[in-house]
């Protein structure tokens, strides 16, 4: 089972995201600010990790940033979970080392594929 | 205290709360909600909030909640103020109030209390792509001024070097930085001036010298980020080489940190240095200002000050 931590401040977004991919038989651990998640990811060792850009403590940037410091987690797909408008979006992600960018609002249909297709990726990697 | 409510002939009968009757963690979430479906949504906590208030000078008695009449919150707006200007920030009204006119309602309130207050400018940056803000900033009579950058920098490697060769080069002391902070340039927005740096701290300094001339920067700095960059250089035609030093120095010392530098001018030579030192945008703003010298730029209010009566509650 798959496990993902999902570092996400607004909740309706977050309990979205965290019952479809429950429903796809992922293992879901939700965070809403960046001190939490970031506890969260070292502690679960997840597969994947979804950061949403603005976070009312940390923004997502700087966990990003912290959390690429770590050996442990150099392989792990970090996915920007962001509304940012998609170019500026992109840049970030691309500057910050992430592995792609997921665009709020979720597309329900294609949510779940969107997130195996980056740890796909990252198990060729 | 200055609660208000407009005349029942405006339509609207929101009433305006001083922001100083709601705790930083209140604020905050009457920020948020005012914020969930923004494009850049910046939220912020308690702690940030009060941050927030303390390093740009936010007078929460000028800054105002706009409830019903039930008192729910249905927007914020806040009131920096420094000498003789005022800053609005933080607006914004929550989604299932929009196109109610309690934006205007809190323009409204912001552009009178400056006028209360004496101020001769009011100033706001707007965050491109917010068309409906921007033209409502517009009918109240602001003008822009020039477009900024938000940019930051993640913490990697170098992959520039210094360009000029060093013939000094020295830390700044804490009493150093104020006196160095007086020399810099004018025209920093509000949140980079020199008060929003002396009331948030942590500041650091670094001084260079250099055959072709000489330079420092002034920054925050934490354990995790570098923010509120100020670089200053002699005008020469080595001045940028000496910004990408000076940069690069910075980096150099304070290693592992991500960079977010506010508001740097579109134009401005120091975006260059910038960009060597492997800077991306984040996003960009619309720099505004409303000159109340020059004309009665409230004959352009949808509901003229004059009409909005001032209610003194019970206590």
């Amino acid at each position: 089972m798959p496990r993902v931590v999902i570092i996400e401040d607004n909740p309706q977004s977050a309990r979205l995201a965290e019952k479809l991919l429950k429903r796809a038989s992922y293992e879901v651990f939700l965070a809403e600010d960046g001190e939490s998640g970031y506890g969260m990811v070292l502690s679960h060792a997840p597969d994947i990790v979804l950061v949403d850009l603005g976070l009312p403590d940390f923004d997502g940037q700087t966990i990003i940033a912290m959390l690429r410091q770590h050996a442990s987690l150099q392989k792990t797909p970090i996915i920007a979970f962001t509304a940012w408008p998609e170019d500026t979006a992109h840049d970030m992600a691309l500057a910050y080392g992430c592995d792609g960018v997921i665009t709020k609002p979720i597309d329900t249909r294609l949510f779940v594929e969107q997130v195996q297709t980056f740890l796909d990726a990252s198990l060729k990697k | 205290m200055n609660t208000r409510l407009p005349t029942p002939n405006s339509g609207f009968r929101n009433l305006a709360i001083p922001a100083i009757e709601y705790d930083f963690q209140q604020l905050a979430e009457i920020y948020n909600q005012t914020r969930v479906d923004y494009i850049v949504p910046m939220p912020m906590n308690a702690k940030r909030m009060q941050e927030y208030v303390v390093h740009y000078d936010i007078d929460l008695q000028n800054s105002i909640v706009a409830t019903d009449e039930k008192r729910n919150p249905l927007g914020l707006a806040m009131l920096g103020v420094r000498d003789f200007r005022t800053w609005i920030t933080r607006l914004g009204v929550s989604p299932d109030q929009r196109e109610r006119q309690v934006g205007s309602f809190l323009m409204e309130c912001l552009i009178e209390n400056s006028r209360d207050i004496g101020a001769n400018i009011v100033q706001l940056e707007v965050i491109v792509g917010n068309e409906p803000a921007r033209h409502m900033f517009l009918k109240f009579g602001f003008r822009p001024t020039r477009e900024l950058l938000v940019i930051r920098r993640p913490p990697k490697p170098l992959e520039v070097s210094p360009e000029i060769e060093l013939t000094d080069y020295r830390e700044l002391n804490e009493r150093e930085i104020p006196l160095f902070l007086q020399q810099r340039e004018m025209g920093a927005t509000w949140v980079e001036e020199s008060s929003s740096l002396l009331n948030g701290g942590s500041l650091k300094g670094i001084a260079i010298r250099t055959r072709e001339g000489y330079g420092w920067v002034i920054f925050t700095a934490t354990p995790l980020q570098i923010q509120h960059v100020v670089l200053h250089a002699t005008r020469t035609p080595h001045y940028e080489q000496i910004m990408v030093a000076l940069l690069y120095y910075m980096h150099s010392n304070f290693p592992n940190r991500d960079t977010k530098i506010e508001n740097v001018p579109t134009m401005h030579p120091t975006w260059r240095a910038y960009q060597k030192l492997g800077y991306v945008i984040s996003f960009r703003r619309i720099e505004m200002m409303l000159n109340l010298m020059e004309d009665d730029h409230s004959a352009t209010l949808p509901i003229h000050p004059s009409k909005l009566k001032s209610i003194i509650p019970d206590d």
